[in-house]
């Protein structure tokens, strides 16, 4: 659609030229409907994707840093001092 | 030969060490994760700048999006077959998480696949679904993700749960070729392969493209975009799984310490 027929399809239907603009680029014709029903889902799933890998690790790590708080290690970081403490003395 | 063998076990090890591996995808994350904005940005303003198609019509931007999930989808399944089998032979633990985290991502994929390869089929072949070689076993493929996110979370014992979950990835993994020769073994609606063609001739192997260029262009960069954030998912979900079973092995040592330090009745 040229600048032109936008701005008719504004005068004739009283539309915000923000809609207007929008429905100019996702003008696909018969298949506007395919189309952005598909990148809708390519976007929400890969929204939903990336969200749940972001706070799925910042709940684990708020998790660790609080058992660690209470003083309680893992095995292998106990030990770990153990040896670091036998090679300073 | 053993002491070569034994170096490269070695090297092998200290990769696959769990604190080595989040040293890594520290410093690899950001870069992982700017190489698919950029590939994202170039790739999304390609796909709405592109001449609608003569065959296809406005129809083949759902091509740029739909064949990168597609093959993805058998990325992720190829890529939990070999953590499988170096969970079952060399038992290691961190292949056993890549295999866990790869799941729910290549079943997501597979999901979009499927759901976009419906939108596109509606115009172009006059219906959604239909129970042809390639739908048919990417259907199973969805089903083969969904069965062992289930079998996951089924047995609570985590070595159990992977060794259940590697036998089954590695028998369905037969399913990977069927998907991609179904379209040559069985008369289906599914069109063959155009985006990237592989051929052996006398000359050796040819790779080809039935695509024009500026359509090919796109499909490699939402392609390359699209293999950059499932690279970054993958990691970023190895990560919080190997800090949640440190969390579960801590929260386990807590137990048992209160417990010893309980008076005896």
């Amino acid at each position: 659609m040229d600048p032109s027929q936008v701005q008719q399809a504004i005068d004739a239907s009283q539309m915000h030229p923000v809609t207007a603009f929008v429905r100019s680029i996702i003008d696909f014709g018969p298949y506007t409907m395919f189309v952005v029903v598909s990148y809708a889902a390519v976007f929400i799933v890969s929204a939903l994707l990336i969200f749940n890998a972001w706070s799925d690790e910042r709940r684990q790590r708020r998790a660790l840093a609080a058992l660690e708080a209470r003083g309680i290690r893992r095995r292998s970081d106990a030990t770990r001092d153990a040896q670091q403490e036998t090679y300073q003395s | 030969m053993t002491v070569q063998r034994n170096i490269t076990m070695t090297k092998l090890s200290t990769i696959a060490n769990p604190s080595f591996f989040i040293r890594l995808s520290d410093k690899l994350l950001p870069w992982i994760a700017a190489a698919s904005a950029i590939f994202f940005c170039v790739g999304l303003y390609l796909c709405f700048a592109v001449e609608p198609d003569a065959r296809h019509g406005e129809t083949v931007r759902i091509m740029f999006v739909h064949v990168p999930m597609a093959w993805l989808a058998m990325f992720g399944y190829m890529m939990i077959a070999i953590s499988s089998i170096g969970s079952l032979v060399f038992r290691h633990p961190l292949a056993d998480v890549s295999a866990k985290v790869a799941a729910p991502i290549g079943a997501a994929f597979t999901f979009v696949a499927l759901l976009t390869g419906a939108l596109w089929g509606s115009p172009m072949w006059g219906t959604y679904w239909r129970w042809d070689g390639r739908l048919t076993s990417m259907l199973i493929l969805l089903f083969l993700y969904l069965g062992l996110i289930a079998l996951w979370h089924a047995i609570e014992d985590y070595s159990r749960a992977g060794k259940a979950a590697a036998i089954l990835a590695i028998v369905g993994s037969v399913n990977i070729p069927i998907i991609h020769f179904s379209v040559h073994w069985w008369n289906t609606l599914h069109q063959k392969e155009s985006a990237i063609q592989f051929k052996i001739t006398e000359a050796g192997l040819q790779i080809s493209s039935g695509l024009a260029a500026p359509y090919q262009v796109t499909l490699w960069m939402m392609l390359l975009a699209f293999t950059c954030m499932f690279i970054w998912l993958h990691m970023k979900g190895m990560r919080a799984e190997i800090l949640r079973r440190r969390v579960e092995t801590m929260t386990i040592t807590r137990v048992s310490q209160a417990e010893q330090l309980k008076p005896a009745e």
